[in-house]
């Protein structure tokens, strides 16, 4: 095929098979084209009968494109939209913009102070049972090793403050 | 100094008379004088930067200008990728409410500009939109158009906007998002994609794919003289 000459009788920048997918991409009106191949397409364009019949073509289809309803957007359909958006808005842009580790931080920190009391009551229950339990069942079981031991026991029972500072009472657990 | 409040109205809006002629929203919206937080941001300096700026501290009048500014043109996006004008309305009130929540996170004074940033946001929910819906069933396609010679003086403009809705409406997805963008809104193919997170030769593969595989539609559907492709 020859190429496309200018009126000058020189070669155009651009050929026709780069004319012909300017055309299949952007369509045959030259405001549509690249800014960059603006000025060579229609320099060809100009210089070139084949590429004035490509023009055409792609025109048609255009003029076919261009017969779709523009999409109606009247001021009060743009200030239903904004409207909707701004009741749809979440609280304070600030609250929302915080930082989610500092929020989880928090969420976890509420979380303990619940937790917190419960797991104090519960620990200082099983303290208490253990030490209730430590105590009171040496006299059914030491009964009958001797009164030292079933004295110690008593007293234990009886004075439990005063037991767990006694180094007998003590050895007495480990017995 | 008692602040006088006018609140923003789509009077207001810049691009409402440039989206015609295809330059609606590229920064023409400088025209504006509203009253935010007390503060009279007087014409021509509230910038979308400084708006969103304000948004992301909890400023419900920036966000109204905001909104009331750029919504014309979000609209056009999203009715023409769904073909569904409620649904526009949907996309873009849902848009919005995504601006507030991430609008912290927006970078001042960076290369990308606020409208390429949600006309992206727009472009995404109408795809999720669409992908959850499917596609248009054959049996809703408007009714094919008598192909006889005489037909185009007959032919209804409805009816053939219909058809053309049609044939766009069975294109794949981002084929018809770049159509919408690129020949509709008349953003160029870097805009574009930008918007759909593409290449410029990606763009311009997606718009050359739809071109020919509407002619082809179009053909089938016995309009006369839309390209090559025509017997």
């Amino acid at each position: 095929m020859r190429e496309p000459t200018n009126e000058a009788g020189g070669k155009t920048a651009m050929g026709m098979a780069a004319f012909q997918a300017l055309l299949e991409q952007y369509g045959a009106e030259p405001r549509r084209w690249p800014e960059d191949v603006r000025a060579d397409a229609q320099l060809l364009l100009a210089n070139s009968p084949q590429a004035r019949m490509q023009q055409q073509q792609a025109a048609m289809l255009d003029a076919m494109l261009d017969r779709l309803d523009p999409p109606l957007i009247m001021d009060e359909r743009v200030a239903r939209v904004v409207a909707g958006a701004l009741q749809d808005l979440p609280v304070p842009g600030l609250a929302r913009r915080r930082d989610p580790f500092l929020q989880r931080a928090l969420a976890m920190l509420r979380g303990w102070g619940q937790i917190v009391p419960r797991a104090a009551g519960l620990a200082a229950c099983t303290a208490a049972g253990i030490l209730v339990g430590a105590f009171t069942p040496v006299t059914a079981t030491g009964a009958g090793k001797g009164g030292e031991v079933a004295a110690t026991a008593v007293t234990a029972a009886s004075d439990l403050p005063s037991a767990l500072l006694t180094p007998s009472a003590l050895e007495s657990l480990f017995q | 100094m008692l602040a006088t409040k006018r609140l923003p109205s789509p009077l207001d809006l810049p691009g409402r008379d440039a989206r015609r002629s295809g330059t609606a929203g590229r920064d023409r919206h400088k025209d504006t004088q509203v009253t935010v937080t007390g503060m009279v941001l007087a014409d021509p300096m509230v910038d979308d930067d400084t708006l969103l700026a304000r948004i992301a501290n909890g400023d419900r009048g920036a966000f109204t200008l905001l909104a009331t500014r750029h919504s014309a043109r979000a609209l056009s996006v999203a009715q023409r990728v769904l073909n569904n004008a409620a649904e526009a309305d949907e996309v873009v009130q849902e848009a919005w409410v995504k601006v507030w929540t991430k609008a912290g996170q927006w970078e001042a004074g960076g290369s990308a500009r606020f409208s390429t940033w949600l006309h992206r946001v727009v472009v995404n929910l109408c795809i999720d939109r669409r992908r959850k819906q499917g596609f248009e069933a054959l049996e809703d396609a408007p009714d094919v158009p008598d192909p006889s010679p005489a037909a185009g003086t007959l032919i209804a403009r409805r009816q053939m906007s219909d058809t053309i809705a049609a044939a766009l409406a069975e294109l794949p997805e981002r084929q018809r998002v770049a159509i919408a963008l690129c020949y509709y809104e008349e953003m160029s193919a870097a805009e574009a994609g930008r918007s759909l997170d593409l290449s410029v030769p990606a763009v311009e593969s997606l718009l050359a794919r739809a071109r020919r595989a509407l002619r082809g539609r179009l053909t089938a559907l016995g309009i006369t003289g839309v390209g090559e492709d025509e017997e």
